[in-house]
């Protein structure tokens, strides 16, 4: 893994709305979810700042999701993972 | 007020959350919790979870049955009744709630819930918070 330039590694994800047994959640925390998240928050996956101050992070995987990855003042705060996978103005702007 | 069903009174809670954070639009808790509910019609909230999430809460509120988590992405609209303003505000706390017990109660929406409190015959613990909720509602009925 290749952490952003210039910056450590994100810490986390810390929050168990992270992991839940839900749609386009990781139903658990194991390694493997953790290391699908962590492995996403690199330069070439960035795809900018969301509306609302967070760093947006997504890539594709070969089965087709997209995992998503939310970073803040160095800290992963939310991951998941689209089935279908989400525009860059989806990913950055919501509904607004 | 005509009663709302379950998705326009969805989209008056996100009318509502987007208006608390222009009123303070900085980053952190509040404002993750406000990404991961945006809505758009036909395609769902940003976070998949936090739509069976509200509808929980209506249920909740309507039927006193607490629907767990891994059953909630089955939960329909179809199956719950118009929501009166009152009502829906009652779920929207709800939904609020529960979501600031899952991320270990952040005080920043602490605070928001401690504003929004309600109390029938006497209102919101700000009265602020009811108006800008019936605003809401206004604007959500006005774009239909």
């Amino acid at each position: 893994m290749r952490a952003v330039t210039g910056q450590p590694p994100a810490k986390g994800p810390t929050r168990l709305v992270t992991f839940r047994q839900r749609a386009g959640h990781f139903a658990q925390d194991t390694a493997e979810a953790r290391e699908l998240i962590q492995a996403t928050v690199t330069e070439e996956n960035f795809v900018g700042v969301s509306a609302r101050g967070n760093q947006v992070y997504a890539r594709l995987l070969e089965t087709g999701k997209q995992i998503w990855v939310w970073v803040r003042e160095g800290t992963i705060r939310e991951g998941g993972y689209n089935d279908q996978p989400w525009s860059v103005e989806r990913l950055l702007r919501g509904s607004r | 007020m005509t009663p709302m069903d379950p998705q326009q009174a969805y989209l008056a809670v996100v009318a509502f959350l987007n208006g608390h954070w222009e009123q303070r639009p900085v980053p952190g808790d509040f404002g993750d919790f406000c990404d991961m509910c945006d809505y758009v019609p036909g395609l769902g909230t940003r976070d998949p979870a936090m739509w069976g999430d509200w509808l929980a809460a209506v249920k909740k509120l309507q039927t006193g049955v607490d629907v767990p988590d891994p059953v909630r992405d089955a939960l329909s609209p179809d199956a719950l009744k118009p929501l009166a303003p009152d009502q829906a505000y009652l779920a929207m706390f709800e939904f609020i709630r529960e979501y600031w017990e899952r991320v270990s109660r952040p005080a920043e929406i602490g605070d928001l819930l401690g504003r929004m409190t309600y109390t029938p015959g006497t209102g919101t613990a700000d009265p602020e918070m009811w108006k800008r909720w019936l605003a809401a509602i206004e604007k959500v009925q006005a774009d239909r």
